[in-house]
């Protein structure tokens, strides 16, 4: 029998404020943030990290080394020598930090190799992010860290595998990113992203969407044995009831628009055997504004066997595209949607010009119980996932 | 969560030979890889200049936009391991694969970036949109392997630093347990780039003579250049499609020092623990291993460390316990090791041979283990250990049975 994972803690550092309360009231008054680039300005490292520590770390590693000091807080979890050997973390980072490596590599570039700095070397890893939250929190069961675009749900279902697996009672899963200049030029030269001058229209699952916004921070989520939850008395945000993933050979810089490889993630999360697609209440899409993968995305939402009418919802025209952040950052929307029974609407969204003249939750938010969440994952380069997260009951 | 987990097919290429035999048997002769690293800019004021590089092979991947050499690596490797196994195209095409790697793309990257740079910091060109695009993620060698071999399993790519293709093993075999999976390409690759050799050469933690890990006279590591897979599938799958089996992965262990960014715990209490997990989950008692694949970098804190943690976990066992540390011949592969070593400790156990430590002359008595010393040692071999521990005090272990 394997073990039950649920969800007992949620931190987070968004463009649109650094507390789970905070981050779902934004969400829920669908106001699309003003620009291409969405900041973060109400982060101050120095709340949660020791100056000298911080100094050291990328803004990447700082948001996750914040969130993931939240989430705990959150999950009301101390960590000590009776603990800290059961605790692991699973994060996701694509683009480690962006900002890092360039600076990195252009000193190399114009003063030669040996003029490298060792200090910003170790730190602009993909990992540092996720060895420093270890290191501030003397976590020592492990740490893992996924590199991939579609990284973020994934992180949350190898972070449940290892609890299922019984390498920890405890897992933080989630990612953290940080928008770098470079990053965001290759963006718009491939025309994933929109630009300074048609961001207005960069809408998720819009027909006329000019592509993605770019967002950064962090988003963590504890992931706990279930019975280790009940026995320290901890609230119970709901239950990771089903999850897949699936490759699909297509390339760095492209999607399926027909959605193959993320019906066959829907279809092993469905296989899981927990949740019927006919019992899943809301969906929160992956969708970005980039329409190839928006498209691809609904057709394989299109093809399940779920209910009619169904709310569909996204949250990156409020906090834009985090990468290996997103998926985290869906799930904790999820969760709160399940527990405030409310699902936050498509910012900017019209339901006159939804893509392939669908119906989203547009407008204003949607008041609805939902028991069972389905959050779903598609990036250029093939990898998707699905996740189904439900209300607990024992 | 009962499946068994076995290994049906391995390979790798390295600075030893194009492929795993020539590898394998450069490594039972205690040959060493170790040269010039001619793939990266020598800086003059570096404090080494070595590096063991894959002699390259140049013809694979040809026609695609990015010919980025841990693509190709990695394409070759999974092609030699099928064709050496004979691993159907309908196993791969069902399978999944996680990689482990610490900067696949990186040298596409660079030279992006170095055009970024000189035309003012602007994309010129689809060319260098694709190299930018492509180099960025460190998961560019994965996806290509999933095109090549039209992959529809679960896939993920993972940087842990040293640790990253051990900790890819972990994940492909917990897959294979839970019943995510039936069957799992677990791979590492890592090519050198400027950014990592003037990393490790800012750290002060290269060799600038002879690599001999465990020797008094030890100076540091030398870098390498590796790629390595590894056919993991469950017991009954294996047996129904009548795959030959080579070993089983029988355990493994993580822990974490939490400690610092680069440093280990030097008391190794942690990394000791990870060899207990693995022991423990393989339902071993320590006296049953008969050889551990250490670490063993060669840099004076690894060493000192692994062997205190070795004895840690074994107690009096690990006297008869043989050791060797084969990046002495194979360079530290940094992401690619830990697969690397494992596909060692697989073939230690299909050929009944243990590889030695090459250049091992005055074994550092901090280190006092039962070392192989430059020639390999016929023996029977049942349960083989590797161990994999790296920066951000990630430690990893793999227990492998006959």
């Amino acid at each position: 029998m394997c073990k039950r994972v649920v969800i007992t803690g949620i931190g987070l550092v968004s463009p649109i404020g650094s507390s789970k309360d905070t981050y779902f009231e934004s969400l829920c008054k669908g106001i699309k943030l003003d620009g291409p680039v969405y900041p973060i300005n109400d982060f101050k490292a120095s709340d949660y990290i020791n100056a000298n520590s911080a100094r050291k770390m990328t803004k990447s590693a700082q948001y996750g080394v914040a969130a993931a000091k939240m989430s705990l807080e959150d999950a009301n979890l101390e960590i000590d020598e009776s603990n800290s050997r059961s605790i692991g973390v699973v994060a996701a980072s694509t683009f480690g930090s962006g900002g890092g490596m360039d600076k990195y590599l252009t000193n190399i570039e114009k003063y030669g190799g040996s003029k490298a700095s060792p200090i910003a070397f170790v730190n602009i890893m993909h990992q540092a992010t996720t060895a420093q939250i270890c290191i501030n929190n003397k976590i020592q069961g492990f740490h893992v860290t996924l590199v991939t675009p579609g990284s973020g749900l994934l992180a949350i279902e190898r972070g449940a595998d290892m609890i299922r697996a019984e390498r920890a009672n405890i897992v933080l899963s989630g990612g953290s990113e940080e928008i770098s200049p470079i990053i965001m030029d290759l963006g718009k030269a491939g025309s994933f992203f929109c630009t300074d001058d048609d961001f207005e229209k960069s809408i998720p699952l819009h027909n006329k969407s000019t592509g993605s916004c770019y967002g950064q921070g962090s988003c963590f989520v504890v992931l706990e044995e279930m019975e280790h939850a009940i026995n320290r008395g901890a609230h119970i945000y709901g239950e990771i009831s089903g999850y897949g993933d699936s490759a699909e050979a297509l390339g760095t810089l492209w999607v399926d628009p027909e959605g193959n490889g993320l019906g066959r993630a829907f279809e092993r999360a469905f296989n899981m055997g927990n949740v019927c697609s006919k019992n899943i209440d809301c969906i929160f899409a992956s969708a970005n504004g980039y329409r190839p993968s928006d498209r691809g995305e609904i057709k394989a939402i299109s093809r399940l066997d779920i209910k009619e009418n169904i709310p569909i919802t996204a949250v990156k025209s409020t906090i834009g595209e985090c990468f290996g952040a997103s998926g985290a950052f869906q799930v904790a929307a999820a969760l709160q949607s399940m527990n405030k029974s409310v699902i936050p609407p498509i910012a900017g969204m019209s339901n006159a010009e939804a893509l392939d003249d669908n119906r989203f939750v547009s407008g204003s938010s949607l008041k609805i119980n939902v028991a069972s969440a389905l959050i779903s994952s598609i990036y250029p380069g093939g990898e998707n996932s699905a996740l189904i997260i439900s209300k607990w009951n024992k | 969560m009962t499946n068994n987990v076995v290994v049906t097919g391995v390979g790798c290429i390295s600075s030893l030979g194009n492929n795993m035999e020539a590898t394998w048997n450069s490594i039972i002769q205690g040959k060493t890889g170790v040269g010039r690293a001619d793939r990266v800019k020598i800086d003059p004021e570096y404090p080494s200049s070595l590096a063991c590089t894959i002699k390259f092979d140049t013809g694979y991947n040809e026609g695609g936009l990015v010919n980025d050499p841990s693509i190709i690596e990695l394409l070759q490797s999974i092609q030699q391991m099928k064709k050496d196994y004979d691993a159907p195209d309908e196993i791969l095409h069902s399978c999944g694969i996680v990689v482990g790697t610490t900067a696949a793309g990186m040298s596409t990257y660079e030279r992006f970036h170095e055009r970024y740079n000189k035309n003012n910091r602007r994309i010129c060109g689809i060319n260098d949109l694709y190299e930018g695009m492509v180099g960025s993620l460190l998961s560019c060698a994965m996806e290509q392997a999933i095109i090549m071999y039209n992959m529809t399993g679960p896939s993920s790519t993972i940087e842990t630093a040293c640790a990253s293709s051990a900790i890819a093993c972990v994940n492909a075999y917990d897959m294979i347990r839970l019943g995510n999976a039936d069957v799992m390409i677990a791979a590492g690759v890592d090519m050198l780039c400027n950014a990592t050799y003037s990393g490790f050469s800012s750290l002060r933690l290269m060799e600038d003579d002879v690599y001999r890990p465990f020797d008094i006279n030890r100076k540091g590591l030398v870098l390498g250049e590796a790629a390595s897979v590894m056919l993991l599938e469950s017991e009954e799958h294996a047996k129904q499609r009548g795959a030959r089996i080579i070993a089983r992965l029988s355990g493994c262990g993580m822990s974490c020092d939490a400690y610092d960014m680069t440093a280990p715990d030097t008391e190794g209490g942690e990394a000791a623990l990870s060899m207990c997990k693995a022991l423990k989950e393989a339902k071993l008692n320590p006296e049953e291993i008969d050889y551990i694949n250490a670490h063993g970098t060669g840099t004076n804190l690894n060493d000192i460390m692994e062997t205190t943690a070795i004895k840690r976990a074994f107690g009096d066992a690990h006297r008869n316990i043989k050791v060797s540390s084969t990046k002495s011949m194979t360079g530290h592969t940094l992401g690619a090791a830990g697969l690397l070593e494992a596909v060692f400790s697989v073939l230690c156990i299909r050929d009944n041979i243990l590889p030695p430590t090459a250049n091992l002359e005055t074994p550092d008595g901090n280190c006092s283990l039962n070392h192989i010393i430059n020639n390999a040692l016929k023996r029977d071999v049942k349960a083989v250990m590797t161990n994999s521990l790296g920066f951000g005090g990630i430690n990893v272990s793999l227990v492998f049975t006959r």
